[in-house]
């Protein structure tokens, strides 16, 4: 995928994804695979790649296509691009691994209804040229990994005392078993999200409140 | 939306979205088409795999293992129809050490599936491998890493029922919670589930017993059948 050649050519939504409107940590989208599938750092890498392909693929046809597509028939024929590159990764994966394809369970299938992904299509690749819209799609979806990661990475270490299934803690540490499961993910974002609001109004990191809303997208999930 | 710049233009624009939508739904399909048919055979290769390495895990000492079918089975008794497959093992020398069954339960999120071993010569269930659950992770998962409990299906014994139906010993869980008399010694069949996952052990518990039932006596008749041959 030609991140890096979007990148250089047209710096501005890559970052703008990535960091300044990260889906996750500033946006809050797409949290059911957030919170869901982020209970190993394998998990997180897995869901998050998924996903940024699945936008790569969509934002890049539904800006080719966005022309022909006439205003009322976008919504079905975004839905149907999305659809069809979530089952192809679908394949893709359990053409790669059944094990993982296994720990993905009924996730995978359920990019389609990620609103990130509708959500970029609708208010960015719809309306934009194909660069561009490809390096937001990609700055969208590494900025979705490293949340994704940040995440994983935390439950399991917290959870089980594993990073990437490498034992890290030794035996003797008994793992908080809440934070491999559901609740572990609302207390690690909670975390998260505290930590980069924090940040923000020290300058620091992605923007703080006021600028987090992208325009086209809500912040219910789907 | 901001539909009304099209509407002078209604009728005719119908027609573009028919056909917008029905060419994009075609080229859709046709590219999910392609790409399954470039990955199907890996799927099942993946699959078979699997398959097969839970089976050997599940029958020690085999070597290999290959498709069962026992004679019985050539008529199609089951309602439904379908078969569970059984794979069977065999050492180095190619005796066969057991055979591996694959068995289905209700779990608590969703069905399971799980494969386990049995040796025809020792009479016993020789252990189990999940093949597909979506168990809570850290809690109905553990019914395949709590080694007390995987342990109590090492060895399993079951014996045909004198009257030809069923078990002798039913293979069944005990109530977890539920202590035992310090007297009372466990029965055989008797399965301790794994606090927090009762509903998980109770579904392997009574998926092994389902299928068992409904093996042995295949198991038994097609290798009685087997020696005969041989003799």
């Amino acid at each position: 995928m030609s991140r890096d050649s979007s990148v250089s050519s047209d710096p501005g939504p890559f970052v703008n994804g990535l960091w300044k409107q990260n889906p996750v940590l500033v946006q809050v989208l797409g949290m059911c695979p957030v919170l869901a599938v982020s209970n190993t750092a394998v998990n997180a890498l897995a869901m998050g790649l998924a996903t940024g392909s699945v936008l790569i693929l969509s934002g890049a046809t539904v800006s080719l296509i966005r022309h022909w597509v006439p205003a009322e028939a976008r919504i079905v024929t975004f839905i149907m691009v999305i659809a069809t590159f979530v089952t192809c990764v679908d394949y893709l994966v359990q053409s790669i691994s059944i094990d993982l394809h296994r720990s993905l369970g009924a996730f995978l299938p359920l990019i389609v209804v990620n609103c990130l992904v509708l959500g970029r299509a609708e208010a960015f690749a719809s309306q934009q040229p194909l660069l561009r819209s490809v390096a937001d799609a990609a700055g969208m979806g590494c900025g979705f990994v490293i949340a994704l990661l940040g995440l994983g990475m935390v439950r399991e270490l917290v959870g089980s005392g594993q990073l990437f299934g490498y034992d890290l803690l030794g035996e003797g540490f008994q793992g908080w078993t809440v934070m491999l499961l559901p609740p572990g993910g609302f207390f690690t974002l909670a975390g998260w999200l505290v930590l980069f609001r924090w940040w923000g109004r020290r300058g620091g990191g992605p923007s703080g409140a006021d600028r987090s809303r992208s325009k086209g997208a809500s912040t219910t999930d789907g | 939306m901001s539909a009304p710049r099209t509407e002078p233009t209604a009728f005719p624009s119908t027609w573009r979205i028919y056909a917008v939508v029905v060419g994009v739904g075609v080229t859709c399909g046709s590219l999910i088409l392609v790409v399954h048919e470039a990955t199907s055979r890996r799927i099942e290769d993946h699959r078979d795999a699997y398959r097969t390495r839970a089976a050997l895990d599940v029958l020690p000492g085999a070597e290999a293992v290959s498709e069962w079918r026992p004679e019985a089975e050539r008529r199609r008794d089951d309602a439904s129809g379908a078969v569970d497959s059984v794979l069977a093992g065999y050492d180095a020398e190619g005796t066969l050490v057991g055979v591996a069954i694959e068995a289905t339960g209700r779990g608590y999120q969703d069905t399971i599936r799980l494969i386990y071993g049995y040796s025809p010569r020792e009479r016993a269930i020789l252990g189990f491998r999940m093949l597909e659950s979506r168990e809570t992770p850290g809690l109905g998962d553990r019914v395949e890493t709590d080694p007390a409990f995987v342990e109590q299906f090492r060895g399993l014994p079951v014996h045909p029922a004198t009257d030809g139906s069923g078990l002798e010993h039913p293979i069944a869980l005990v109530t977890a919670g539920r202590k035992r008399d310090p007297g009372e010694s466990r029965k055989p069949g008797q399965i301790d589930g794994v606090t927090g996952a009762t509903v998980t052990s109770r579904a392997v518990t009574e998926a092994i017993d389902t299928s068992i039932r409904r093996w042995l006596p295949r198991i038994e008749s097609s290798l009685s059948e087997r020696t005969r041959e041989d003799r």
